[in-house]
Formats: structure tokens, C-alpha cells, sequence
């Protein structure tokens, strides 16, 4: 019996001069398609990565659904005014939601040259209060900047904190004149059920998260939430464009190297890392 | 016969203070200027004085004379919320109200029009009575005196014994001249330079002032003494200027039956406003806010207030504001019986778009989106941070409301723990040292362009701060494998730099020594801690992010 060559099940080795996988570390000028041939699977691929990492900047996240999270040594709210500062210098309004109970601290914010007085801050009871105030900021199309401060909200949950929408402090009862005086109510005004209580995690309902998107992409606004989460944790959403981490890596004296490691990127893939150098605020002033 | 009547509250500011803190009944009591050991003091009252506490001494010296003092800051705005209050509970006795100030007369005088009156009431004294008892029945310290000149009732109502008596009715220009020229000078407003000299020359009463040559005056004490001089002799007469009083446009419907539903209660908000707009329409003005007034059943009277960005007109953007508002409301605590609209009206006054566009941004549907935000989760939920003077870290901050672009701020704002800002600043000022207002200045109103400073110092970390600083487990002794300052997850302590020490507070009961730290635990998180001295507990203020 005659046998036959022996034919191997591997695909066969594709042309080398087909195939040509750029060093990364070349760069490529601008506009010139990095794959212009056919590739084994017969796809033909453009795609022009940017010449240079992006910096961190305010361009990256506008009209995106963003994402900053850090873990235990992190610098996401330093991070993230630069690009309130970035913002204010091209002379629009940033708008920050957060808690009550756990905010940035002004004087230091101030410090890095934020106009306090350009920054709204909303300060709410929870999370789900916080995509309501979202949603009513970003579709202003505004702001150029809405940062929701989830890291807040996970302190105050930590601590026991109230998460109810309750809040009489704003309430007053006046006696209605010309009708005999009431007793002013001693009880605050019943909101509906209480929202569920906050443990932890972002409570960040999915239609809230698509409509969201949606909003930051038609105004050109910059959505960011900031989470308190390690980096091989998921991001809040699959809607999340472009997710970060933000953490400090190395120490020197009193000052810090704060990594930024972008996780996610739907626009131009993950990978990128910015660095900065920060240092420790001077004692209390 | 021209009649007039003079309201003295005496020392009105501290009046503020003592209805503030009733718990300093029978100490004595100071208004300070700022709440700091080199406050000055500006008012002080009799116990005060009898120790030797006087206005102008420093809040410490005054504490070596009466270490049992109590002082507090009464700032220019409450006085003349106070002031605006009393001349609107005035206006129930008399049409014309005159709110002091003039002449330097200082806060807590009144001048009211007491002509006409007696067809109406038993007898002028019979009115005068029912005066002050509506003002001691709301807990204020007034005297009452009906004259016939504005001088002449001034001086006689800072007569001591006339104030003590409460209510004196004079019954002839010249009882009221004689009495008056018994009153002593440190007891009208002379200026206190003047009122020395004057002393010095032996001239201590009105009438040895009054008896003094006009023109000489002026040329020794100014044209103020002079002015006074021909006040109090006639040849001046001021007539009465009585505040304008504006009543508010209100709109109310009582309800044949109990309502519990939130969306019939808004078809009924929204009948009532459209008459509301329609008069502020006719009268050349829009609205600023909306209060609705909810009185239940069982529960009482409910306010609701919501502003818009802007003054307007327009019915559904109002609409949207209370449905926001009362729309976040599910089910309602308990029926409601009547609605209530107060409008408060402002004048419109014409928009000026400006030549350059700053911002390629729609700042006035900024302002909108914020109103809206305001209405739907309170006033005091839309803030801006401003920076003050303070040695906690807490007290170098506070957040104040956005005022609407109209220039309203927040009716009901909050005095809460939580809340706004701290009372213990009000009225603090001090130079500003970083992109932020700092003390007593005027927020600023609706979104503004920003202005971030070009030589900041970005490479700054920014801490996070925890309202209420958290308390932490006391320390053991022995701590074998290290400080466990967040438990075992985070690991123990590593590194600490500190103490940044803050002591201050020992003027007054609030005592306060904190040793702050920068504690960095295993796993790299870097937490900034203090020990509190006299509670001798660890506290976690915050954290560096």
C-alpha cells in the first residue's frame, strides 16, 4: 500500500511579506495605516494608533462614560482635578456630585489652582440620588466635567451612614396666616421607601448607565466616576468607555509617583500608563 | 397736632445674641466682632458693664475682667433680617414705619406715625401698650414712647428710667422738651470723641447740649455733632420715611375634600399659579421663587420652596420645579386640606447678553439643570465650597447654596450639624490665600465662568475629608504585630509623620488640642489621623488621595 506524504494538520505558515506586525515601539506617523495587507483571515485591517501615548488629559474622557478607580495607595482625586483644573482653564464649568459626609478637601483643591467658586457640587444622600442629579447636570450639555464621587459613598456606608433620601433639615413649617396657628409637624415630609442601603460597590442602575452614555457623548461631557476597587476588579459597566487606575507606586521623601494605568479603552486600547509626580500636602495648611 | 412715636430695642444685636443663647441668661453677655481672642467687642451689656466690659476692649482683655463672659459674633446681615422682621410686625399698628439707622441711631430704633390713631384705639397710651406687649409677647426688650418730634422721642425712649417704665406718652411738645433735656449725652448717638470733649467742657445733658452755639459746634466737632444739634432743636425736621413693606402675592385654595394624591395636588399648584404669574405679568415682574404651602390634616403646615435659575414668568418652568419637588414625594404623609402659593416677586430687570462668548457652553441651561437639581433634592443639596480662616480643618472650609442668577439665597437654609456652613465662622474675615472667597464676602450668584489660577501648584495631592471624623478603636499597650489603624485587611502602620499640633479654642468652652498625623498602613493607603487630646482618642479625619 502506498503511502501518502504525511500532510500536517497545522495551517500552513501565511507569506512573511504578507504579515508584518509593527514594533510598537516605532513610531508611525500620523494617518499612515499601520496593517495594509490582507491578513490570514482575510480582513483588511486600518487601524492608525496615535503616534505618542495620550497624556492625561480632559480630551480623553470628553464625551465619554469614565471611570478612575484606585485601590488602598491611590490618587484618584488628585488625578482626577487635574482635569477639573484642565477644564476650568479653557473656561467651562465642571460639577462635582458626591456625599455629604465624605468629600475632597477645598483648601487643598484650591491649592492646585481649581476656581472653587466655578466648581458646583452637588451633595446628596446615595447613589441612586446621585444618577438623578447626573442625568439633570449632563443633559444640560453645560458642564464639561461631571465627576460622580462614588468612593464617598462607599465611606459613608462604611461608617453606617445614612443613605436615606430623608432630610428634614431643609424643611420648615410656617403656620399658614389668617387660619388658626398648627403645631409645626414634628415629623419630616415621608419620601417614598427609603433606598436600598449602600454596601459597599457602585449602585449604579444599567439604565441609568446607558442613558448616561448617551447624554456624555451628545454634549461632549465628560462623565467620570470615581470607584474605590482594585484594578483587577470590573468596571462598573460594560457602558464605561475608558476606565483608569489611579495609584501611587513609589515614594521619595514627601513626594509620591502617582501611575495612571488605563485599563480599558474602547477608543484606543488599554495599556497606556501617564505618570505624574505629587507630593504630601504641607502638614494641615 | 403731629404725632410720632419712638420703638427703642435697646442693644438689638445683643438681643440677637441672648434670643440665640438663652442659656446665658444671667451671665454677661458681649457681641463680638470676630470669634477670636482679638475680636473686638462692640456691644455689651449691663452685667458686662458692670465688671468694666466695655465696647471697644478686646474679647480677651474683657475675659481677664469676667472670666464667666459669653460672647458670640452677630453679623450686619442678621441684624438687618432681624431689623426687616420688626418693621414688618410694626406695620400691623401703624401704616408708616421708619427703620433706624439714620441720624446714627443706630439698629433696634423705630419711628412710627402715631397720628390718626385715636378714633381707633382708646387712648394713644392704650395703642403705645399694645406696641411694646407685641414685642415683649415675641420675646424682645422695647420701650415705647409717643411724642411729637423725632428727637424729642428718641432721646426720652434711651432715658433709663422712662425705658424701664416701657410705654411713656408725652402730653405737650413742652413736657416732651423739658424731659428731654434731662437725658444724658452718653445715652444718644454723639459720636464718643465728641460726647469726651463735650464732658470735659461740662456739658453732659441734651439740654446743656442743645443750649450750646450751632456754629461753633460745627467748627469743633464736624458737621455730625452740628447736624444733631439742629435736630434735636427743630430747626431740622426730617419727615417720616416709612419703609416700603411689600405684601407677598399669594394664592390659596381650601379643599372641599382631603387630597392624598401627588399628581392632583400638582393640577391644583398648577390653577393657582397661573393667576400668580398673570398679576406679576400686570405688574412688571417675575418670579424669583415659589413657596407652596401644604397643610395636612392631622400633620400641620408643610413648606415647599423652589427657585428657579432665573427670574421668569414662565408657568411650566415652574411647573417643572414643584413637580420635581413634590414629585419625589410617592405617597403623601397625610391628606392635604389646603394649598397655599406665595410668589416672591422681584423686578425684571433686562438681560445684557455679553459681546464675547467666554464659554462655547450654555451657561444658562447650566443654571437651569441646577435648579432643577435644587428642587428636587433641597436647597442646600446644590453647593460651592468657600474657603475661610480656621485652624481645624473643618473650620478652613464651608459650603454655601449657588444663589439663583436672581440673587436669592435659599429661604429655608439649613442650620443643621451637616448642614451649611458653621455658626462659629459667620462673620469671619481674613486675606485670601488661595482661588476661593474667604470670610464675609457675597457669593457669588448662578454659574459663573471660572477663573483657575495659571501658577498653581498642581503637583499637590488632595486629601479627602470625613465630615464627622470617625473615632478609632483605643490603642492597646502591646501591639505585637503593629498599629491596626483600619483593621488586618489594610495592615498595620508602616510610617507616620506628624504631629502637626492645633490647639486653640481655650477663650471660650470649646477647648480644642489635636495632634494631626499622616499614618501610611501596609498597604499603601495614607491616612490622615489626629489624637484628641482631651477626649485622648484617635480620630480618622480623612484620607490622602
Amino acid at each position: 500500500m502506498e503511502v501518502g506524504p504525511v500532510r500536517s494538520s497545522a495551517k500552513p505558515d501565511p507569506p512573511s511579506a504578507a504579515l508584518e506586525v509593527p514594533d510598537p515601539s516605532t513610531p508611525v506617523e500620523a494617518g499612515e495605516p499601520l496593517w495594509t495587507e490582507w491578513t490570514s483571515e482575510g480582513l483588511r485591517r486600518g487601524a492608525t494608533p496615535v503616534a505618542t501615548p495620550a497624556a492625561w488629559s480632559l480630551e480623553a474622557f470628553a464625551g465619554r462614560f469614565g471611570e478612575i478607580s484606585g485601590g488602598a495607595a491611590c490618587a484618584t482625586l488628585t488625578l482626577v482635578f487635574r482635569l477639573v483644573y484642565e477644564a476650568q482653564r479653557r473656561g467651562e464649568v465642571a460639577a462635582w456630585i458626591g456625599h455629604r459626609a465624605s468629600t475632597f478637601y477645598p483648601p487643598d483643591v484650591a491649592a492646585t489652582g481649581v476656581d472653587l467658586d466655578g466648581l458646583v457640587v452637588v451633595r446628596i444622600a446615595n447613589a441612586v440620588e446621585a444618577a438623578t442629579a447626573s442625568d439633570l447636570l449632563v443633559r444640560s450639555g453645560s458642564f464639561a466635567i461631571v465627576v460622580v464621587d462614588f468612593v464617598g459613598f462607599k465611606e459613608a456606608a462604611r461608617r453606617g451612614g445614612t443613605t436615606s433620601v430623608l432630610d428634614a433639615s431643609a424643611r420648615r413649617a410656617i403656620p399658614l396666616p389668617s387660619l388658626p396657628s398648627f403645631p409645626s409637624s414634628s415629623r419630616s415630609v415621608a419620601r417614598g421607601r427609603a433606598p436600598r442601603t449602600f454596601r459597599g460597590g457602585v449602585d449604579l442602575p444599567i439604565h441609568a448607565q446607558t442613558r448616561l452614555a448617551g447624554l456624555a457623548k451628545r454634549h461632549d461631557t465628560a462623565f467620570v466616576c470615581l470607584t474605590d476597587k482594585d484594578a483587577d476588579r470590573p468596571s462598573i459597566g460594560s457602558l464605561v468607555s475608558l476606565r483608569a487606575h489611579a495609584a501611587r507606586t513609589a515614594r521619595s521623601a514627601d513626594r509620591y509617583r502617582c501611575e495612571i494605568r488605563v485599563l480599558k479603552d474602547k477608543r484606543r486600547g488599554p495599556g497606556r500608563v501617564h505618570v505624574e509626580e505629587c507630593h504630601v500636602p504641607d502638614g494641615l495648611c | 397736632m403731629s404725632r410720632m412715636a419712638c420703638v427703642d430695642l435697646p442693644e438689638l444685636p445683643l438681643q440677637l445674641l441672648t434670643r440665640r443663647h438663652p442659656e446665658w441668661a444671667g451671665n454677661p453677655v458681649v457681641v463680638v466682632d470676630r470669634d477670636s481672642p482679638q475680636g473686638v467687642v462692640t456691644w455689651a451689656d449691663e452685667l458686662a458693664r458692670s465688671r468694666g466690659v466695655l465696647p471697644g476692649m478686646r474679647y480677651a482683655g474683657a475675659l481677664s475682667l469676667a472670666s464667666d463672659l459669653h460672647a458670640g459674633v452677630v453679623t450686619d446681615r442678621e441684624v438687618a433680617k432681624a431689623v426687616a422682621r420688626l418693621t414688618r410686625k410694626l406695620a400691623n399698628h401703624t401704616p408708616r414705619v421708619e427703620p433706624g439707622g439714620a441720624e446714627g441711631a443706630g439698629p433696634g430704633v423705630f419711628w412710627l406715625d402715631a397720628r390718626g390713631l385715636e378714633p381707633l384705639y382708646a387712648s394713644l397710651e392704650a395703642w403705645a401698650r399694645g406696641v411694646r406687649d407685641d414685642l415683649v409677647g415675641a420675646g424682645w426688650r422695647a420701650a415705647v414712647v409717643v411724642g411729637f418730634s423725632r428727637f424729642g422721642a428718641y432721646a426720652m425712649s434711651r432715658s433709663p428710667d422712662r425705658a424701664r417704665r416701657g410705654v411713656v406718652v408725652l402730653k405737650t411738645p413742652g413736657e416732651e422738651s423739658a424731659a428731654s433735656r434731662r437725658v444724658t449725652l452718653d445715652r444718644i448717638a454723639v459720636a464718643p470723641h465728641a460726647r469726651e470733649s463735650l464732658a470735659k467742657l461740662g456739658v453732659t445733658t441734651v439740654g446743656a447740649f442743645l443750649d450750646l452755639p450751632a456754629d461753633a459746634l460745627g467748627k469743633r466737632f464736624g458737621p455730625d455733632v452740628r447736624r444733631l444739634h439742629r435736630l434735636a432743636t427743630g430747626q431740622l425736621d426730617l419727615p417720616l420715611q416709612p419703609a416700603k413693606l411689600e405684601t407677598p402675592s399669594i394664592e390659596r385654595r381650601d379643599l372641599e375634600y382631603v387630597e392624598t394624591n401627588v399628581s392632583r395636588l400638582l393640577e391644583i399648584v398648577k390653577v393657582l399659579l397661573d393667576p400668580l404669574i398673570a398679576r406679576a405679568k400686570e405688574r412688571g415682574r417675575a418670579l424669583a421663587g415659589l413657596d407652596v404651602g401644604l397643610r395636612f390634616e392631622r400633620l400641620g403646615d408643610h413648606v415647599e420652596s423652589v427657585r428657579p435659575a432665573a427670574p421668569t414668568r414662565d408657568t411650566d418652568r415652574l411647573l417643572e420645579l414643584v413637580r420635581l419637588r413634590l414629585g419625589a414625594i410617592r405617597k403623601l404623609p397625610d391628606g392635604v386640606v389646603e394649598v397655599m402659593l406665595v410668589a416672591r416677586e422681584v423686578s425684571e430687570a433686562p438681560g445684557q447678553k455679553s459681546l464675547l462668548e467666554r464659554s462655547r457652553r450654555d451657561l444658562a441651561a447650566g443654571e437651569r439643570a441646577v435648579a432643577r437639581v435644587r428642587a428636587r433634592f433641597g436647597d442646600e443639596s446644590v453647593v460651592r465650597a468657600r474657603l475661610r480662616e480656621g485652624h481645624l480643618p473643618e473650620g478652613r472650609f464651608a459650603w454655601d447654596p449657588i444663589p439663583a442668577a436672581s440673587g436669592e439665597l435659599a429661604m429655608s437654609s439649613s442650620a443643621s450639624g451637616t448642614g451649611v456652613s458653621s455658626s462659629r465662622a459667620a462673620g469671619r474675615s481674613g486675606a485670601a490665600g488661595s482661588r476661593g472667597r474667604v470670610g464675609g464676602e457675597a457669593p457669588k450668584k448662578g454659574l459663573q465662568a471660572p477663573s483657575p489660577s495659571p501658577t498653581a501648584d498642581t503637583g499637590a495631592l488632595v486629601r479627602r475629608i470625613h465630615v464627622r471624623p470617625r473615632a478609632l478603636p483605643p490603642r492597646p499597650r502591646h501591639e505585637p504585630d503593629g498599629w491596626m489603624l483600619r483593621g488586618l485587611e489594610q495592615g498595620p502602620v508602616v510610617r507616620v509623620a506628624g504631629p502637626y499640633v492645633v490647639s486653640g479654642g481655650w477663650w471660650n468652652d470649646r477647648t480644642v488640642h489635636r495632634e494631626y498625623h499622616f499614618a501610611e498602613t501596609q498597604d499603601g493607603e495614607l491616612l490622615w489621623v489626629y489624637f484628641d487630646r482631651p477626649r485622648r482618642r484617635w480620630f480618622l479625619q480623612g484620607r490622602v488621595e
